[in-house]
């Protein structure tokens, strides 16, 4: 071999080596892998084992945390409810897992696409995308694909029974943000929240489960140019409008209105409704981009004194 | 004696005691049964045709339940009305809770205490993570 030949060979061999960067030396970071991954913008489905949350899950039972929870029967339970619930602006995803429980035996575990309370549900059927029978998915029923079920709207419940001690299951919950929320229940009793709804027919709820005194700030319909100027009095025959109303249930289809708003404006409403479950509806007929802002903080006893004693129309105090 | 029949069986299906795996769900007729019950007319062939729909039914769902019929009394078109409400009845959502709004809103307070001490909990962890 000439001796240009092997030098030229050397220099491929170096410039090779050096390229794959060869090195004796490699730093190890410590740090756990799981730590960092916490950390990464990327979409992941399930965070580092160690950091989830996890619990015993009761027969009547709230559950406002990701996390998992497992059922363990120690006696038989035949009715029993896990009512679940996240942000207004968040989804639930509800996942079965280690299910151990006696189908044929009448056992079942259902997901309910919302709350159902005293018979009504939330949201009602005219609010909600969902026909009522898509809105129930029992296990025991479905495919094994769907064995993960996500809520429409920031509120969702499980409903089970077990006849057997020893019976268990596990559900994981996970929260997912909704960019568009509809239907929500508030977790507080004071808050602010602005519904939009992006020119789509749809009706759209926020449910604050507190006597309130509420102050509607905007309520406005935009990017659209030929309004319809108002020509009979009231929202009668309006197809975009927003109604505060007041009763002592959740299915907002069988509250009391207590007023409609159908004209843009600006500028605090100001009310005071002395009612168990107060809600603030859109209407929107998909031909504006509908936007109500509010703020609300719940009545204290004094309030809610002098509002029973002025009330001529005292439909929310009827018990 | 045939309406009335078909009103004990649907009776039978619809408020036997015996949970079946389906209990999750609301109780879904098919449409064709729907419409045999709602267009039999009291007497006549349709009628049996009903009845012969309801037992077709109940043998795909539970033979068991077709061994439950007490005889009794009533006329053709009482029976036919009570069989569409009780279909209709079968809509309502079959599962519910009865709570107060104030046990409500304590387990809503009870459930973002204890999220925040999830949040705190976490937090800690992962301060203890950088902290290595």
């Amino acid at each position: 071999m000439g001796r240009t030949f092997r030098e030229q060979l050397c220099f491929l061999l170096l410039s090779v080596s050096v390229l794959r960067g060869c090195c004796r030396d490699l730093e190890n970071n410590e740090i756990s892998d799981e730590f960092y991954s916490l950390f990464n913008p990327e979409p992941r489905r399930d965070p580092p084992d160690a950091f989830v949350y996890r619990r015993p899950l009761r027969c009547m039972d709230m559950v406002a945390v990701e996390g998992q929870f497992t059922f363990t029967a120690e006696t038989p339970h035949l009715s029993c409810a896990t009512f679940l619930m996240a942000e207004p602006s968040e989804l639930i995803s509800v996942e079965f897992g280690r299910v151990d429980i006696d189908c044929s035996g009448g056992d079942f575990i259902t997901v309910f696409d919302g709350w159902v309370m005293k018979g009504e549900k939330f949201p009602s059927s005219q609010d909600h995308p969902l026909p009522l029978y898509e809105r129930y998915v029992d296990y025991c029923d479905s495919a094994p694909a769907r064995r993960s079920v996500r809520s429409s709207q920031n509120v969702a419940m499980v409903f089970f029974r077990v006849h057997s001690a020893g019976s268990s299951f596990t559900l994981t919950v996970r929260k997912h943000v909704n960019l568009f929320p509809c239907n929500a229940i508030s977790q507080s009793p004071e808050g602010s929240y602005t519904m939009v709804i992006p020119q789509q027919r749809r009706n759209c709820s926020f449910s604050i489960l507190y006597p309130v005194a509420i102050d509607i700030s905007e309520y406005r319909l935009g990017r659209h140019s030929s309004f319809p100027k108002r020509i009979m009095p009231g929202c009668t025959e309006s197809e975009d409008f927003v109604q505060l109303l007041g009763g002592n249930g959740i299915d907002t289809s069988k509250l009391l209105p207590i007023t409609d708003i159908c004209t843009s404006f600006t500028g605090p409403t100001h009310m005071k409704i002395g009612c168990d479950n107060t809600v603030v509806r859109m209407v929107s007929s998909g031909s504006f981009v509908s936007r109500v802002s509010f703020s609300y903080r719940a009545l204290d006893s004094q309030e809610l004194q002098t509002i029973k004693l002025n009330n001529v129309e005292d439909f929310c105090f009827n018990n | 004696m045939k309406p009335l029949l078909l009103l004990l069986l649907l009776s039978s299906v619809l408020l036997s005691s015996h949970p079946r795996p389906a209990a999750g769900r609301p109780l879904r007729f098919p449409a064709w049964l729907e419409e045999a019950l709602l267009g039999a007319a009291p007497n006549g062939s349709a009628l049996d045709e009903a009845e012969d729909a309801v037992q077709k039914f109940l043998l795909q769902r539970n033979p068991y339940l077709l061994h439950l019929l007490p005889p009794a009394e009533d006329s053709g078109e009482d029976a036919r009305r009570t069989a569409t409400r009780l279909l209709k009845r079968s809509e309502e959502p079959p599962l519910s809770i009865d709570l107060t709004f104030h046990l409500l809103r304590n387990m809503i307070q009870v459930a973002k205490m204890e999220r925040l001490r999830a949040r705190a909990q976490l937090n800690r962890k992962l301060l203890d993570e950088v902290g290595r």
